[in-house]
């Protein structure tokens, strides 16, 4: 029933931190770019930290004003203390934004102002060998860091047990993906949801039978495109107002599903780590970090695949990234298109009642 | 005191050098647009005529063709609200007085940059929505945790500043790089060049160090830093050929003989301040009017400190060395904990009263150099505004805050006897 699948999705920051206070070494991870799977197979519990509304002035003292809103937001529940039962924090290198709060962070630990350590997971972006190498080696860096974290060292059952996880984790949501083309396939908000919960560390089987709400057949199917939504509002917003979201590609969603480490259980870390790094760089593009012209190609597919009718972009302020992707991008969607800037409600159903008037 | 004979020549060679590339690309040769942080040298080394972005930027905003220039960028379907420096070049293109931009940048063939934060790629490969410009893009790492005092080591030592696989991954960059241009340009790379380029900006950054030691060590300060940015910059963007080692040379020279003649920007000069952040360099009225009122005069700017500290780097292998120049160089500028380090370190040598720190809000990491400079006894007036809005300026009214502030430092003087 998806009511339930709603409450572990609303409930799963304070689950994550009862395990860490438990004991269990709950390793915080801020972004998509860090693979989960290796800071299990490091023995961590790995625990994605979503964005929560907060009060953000000391925040934006340290990360400067101009910041994506998501980011300050993190900061803000480090400096409170949200996260002090985690074992440690890693921050992808997946936007300017990211960067800003790793750097933040990592100066205020070592200030003594936030308890939790936290690293930079330095990977970058352009399908070079070069990239991959280097990416690799910084995985391999971040492994030993989460090794001294949790007290434990990959082996060769860790990473079996880890890899198997993963691909049960990575099937499951290519299942939602798929079936989200349907239509009756789930809403988006279920999607998300289901993303939100594995994101956490929670086990998969958020799939199973009936655990998603199937979508309105009238509901007209939008894709979505812009900056990764704070929480599920957009999503509710959107889908209460006779829209359905198909498919999108920011970090929250189906892009995780395309990041595929395979299903061969490497024997060594350097293996896993170049397995991981190399899973992520053939993964669905990302505004901040791929070319105009990747986003555009991954727009066309998605919107091909999914059958969606119209295209909608939401994009907060200080996110470049998507207002570059957008010329590109609209011209390759061939279906009406809708850019709206900020996240005001009311500017968001406008924008999806003109896309109903020429869907 | 009048300006500096080595500004004036530095921007009489800049109007020289542009003509001479404008002539190479009417006659077909293939042109570079490269962004600052890229390495420059391999275009040096293979004789690629190349165009530094950020100071054609200045030549479009000098010539209040800015507004014209985004204009033209949302015309083609892009944003004119981001990255707007950036990509000033790009819609310079299309404005309709090229005489006013120096008879206009010659179209690019290549275009260079380093991918930083989230839109720097995407405004170069822009450029690419025309087939006949192809975009080399540098990715751009992250900064690691540094040991103390990185300016003792950098030049030597600085696979441990910066890390090894962060140079590693840059060499093998520039070594695409190279295969790239040799493509595009047919002209072929020699390594012994790129030895040759290496040597003589590490003599030209050698001098300005020790032009920059001059002024720190100098009771008045001799010379303005309004005068000494564009002296520095200029021959920044000429590093690695014979005439930036002797535009270093003459200002060094210059620099010397004012300090051994004993001149003063102002000769009673009771407070030294230092001004950290983008500077308002354009304002020379605001800054006239510290001095003679106040008998304050600003005696640092980042320009000639980073040429200083920032750019030298010895080593066998020049590309990775090369990367080892360009791989940290805005973290030095920026990240902590290396440049608050440095911060303080200028701040102690320069013998400054106060330190003016202009905070724009796309700069992260600032609060932590006003900090670190606070923790070690020197004042810090902060100034929370974006230097690319004039109006935000003046609602911020820096020269009332910097007034006030000096006030307060002339006080404290009195009794310890100053900070030098
Ligand atoms: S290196 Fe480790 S201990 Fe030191 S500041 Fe960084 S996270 Fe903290
Ligand atoms: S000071 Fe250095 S980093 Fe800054 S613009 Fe000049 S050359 Fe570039």
């Amino acid at each position: 029933m998806s009511a339930v699948l709603a409450e572990r999705y609303a409930a799963r920051v304070p689950a994550a931190l009862r395990r860490a206070e438990a004991g269990d070494a709950v390793v915080g991870i801020v972004g998509r770019d860090v693979p989960a799977v290796l800071v299990a197979a490091a023995g961590g519990v790995p625990f994605r930290i979503p964005a929560e509304e907060a009060d953000t002035a000391e925040a934006a003292e340290y990360l400067g004003g101009a910041v994506d809103r998501a980011a300050l937001l993190v900061a803000a529940a480090m400096l409170a203390g949200r996260y002090d039962a985690l074992r440690g924090v890693l921050v992808a290198h997946d936007s300017e934004a990211s960067v800003r709060l790793a750097a933040a962070l990592h100066e205020l630990h070592r200030r003594g102002r936030i308890r939790v350590p936290v690293l930079l997971v330095d990977q970058v972006h352009l399908p070079r060998e070069s990239t991959l190498r280097f990416n690799t080696g910084r995985l391999l860096g971040m492994v030993e860091t989460v090794e001294g974290w949790t007290g434990s060292s990959i082996t060769a059952a860790s990473l079996a047990a880890a890899w198997d996880g993963r691909s049960a984790t990575v099937a499951a949501l290519r299942r939602i993906r798929d079936a989200r083309s349907a239509p009756d396939g789930p809403t988006g908000t279920a999607a998300l949801h289901a993303y939100g919960v594995t994101a956490a560390g929670e086990d998969a089987g958020v799939d199973a039978d009936g655990a998603l709400d199937a979508r309105e057949a009238a509901a007209l199917p939008v894709w979505l495109t812009g900056s990764a939504p704070i929480s599920d509002r957009l999503y509710r917003l959107v889908e209460s107002a006779g829209a359905v979201i198909v498919g999108e590609d920011h970090d929250w969603g189906d892009p995780v599903a395309s990041d595929d480490p395979g299903d061969v259980v490497p024997r060594t870390r350097e293996e896993a780590a170049l397995a991981a790094a190399s899973a992520r760089l053939h993964g669905d593009p990302a505004s901040a970090t791929s070319s105009m012209a990747a986003r555009a190609a991954a727009t066309a597919a998605g919107v091909g695949r999914t059958g969606a009718r119209a295209l909608l972009a939401v994009v907060r302020d200080h996110d470049d990234g998507p207002l570059w992707d957008w010329s590109r991008q609209r011209a390759a969607a061939g279906v009406p298109a809708v850019l709206v800037r900020g996240d005001d409600p009311a500017a968001v159903l406008d924008g999806l009642e003109t896309l109903r008037r020429s869907a | 005191m009048s300006r500096l004979a080595a500004t004036t020549a530095a921007l009489a060679h800049q109007r020289e050098w542009f003509g001479t590339l404008r002539a190479r690309a009417a006659a077909g040769e293939v042109i570079a647009l490269v962004n600052a942080d890229a390495p420059q040298e391999i275009l040096r080394a293979m004789d690629v005529p190349y165009v530094v972005n950020q100071w054609w930027a200045s030549v479009v905003t000098a010539k209040q063709l800015a507004g014209e220039s985004l204009a033209v960028v949302a015309g083609l379907g892009h944003p004119d609200d981001s990255r707007q420096y950036d990509v000033l070049a790009l819609g310079s293109r299309g404005v309709a007085d090229q005489e006013a931009l120096w008879g206009g940048l010659p179209k690019p063939g290549i275009v260079i940059a380093e991918l930083s934060g989230d839109a720097t790629g995407k405004v170069f490969e822009a450029w690419t929505d025309d087939p006949d410009v192809a975009f080399f893009p540098y990715e751009r790492t992250a900064a690691l945790p540094a040991p103390e005092r990185w300016w003792d080591e950098v030049a030597h030592d600085w696979s441990s500043i910066f890390g090894a696989d962060r140079i590693a991954l840059m060499a093998e960059e520039n070594r695409e790089l190279i295969a790239f241009l040799e493509e595009r340009t047919g002209r072929t790379f020699e390594l012994e060049r790129l030895r040759t380029v290496m040597d003589l900006i590490n003599e030209q950054e050698e001098l300005n160090r020790r032009t920059r030691d001059l002024v720190a060590a100098a009771r008045p300060t001799p010379v303005r830093v309004t005068d000494t940015i564009p002296a520095v910059m200029i021959p920044q963007w000429h590093r690695g050929s014979e005439w930036g080692r002797a535009a270093a040379q003459a200002l060094h020279d210059e620099v010397a003989a004012l300090v051994d003649a004993g001149a003063a920007v102002v000769p009673e000069e009771r407070v030294r301040l230092m001004w950290v952040g983008r500077g308002l360099w354009g304002d020379t009225a605001l800054y006239r009017r510290f001095e003679e009122e106040l008998g304050a005069v600003f005696v640092w700017s980042m320009y000639l400190a980073i040429a200083a500290d920032g750019y030298i780097r010895y080593g066998d292998d020049p590309i990775e060395t090369l990367a080892a120049r360009f791989v940290g160089v805005t973290d030095l500028l920026y990240a902590p904990p290396l440049a608050p380090q440095w911060y303080v370190k200028e701040a102690a040598t320069h013998g400054v009263d106060g330190v003016v720190h202009l905070v724009a809000d796309d700069v992260a990491g600032a609060r932590f150099i006003t900090l670190a400079l606070e923790e070690a006894g020197v004042p810090v007036l902060e100034i929370r505004a974006s230097n690319a809005d004039p109006r935000a300026l003046e609602r911020a009214d820096v020269g009332g805050s910097i007034a006030r502030f000096v006030a307060t430092l002339g006080d404290g003087r009195g009794e310890d006897g100053g900070r030098r």
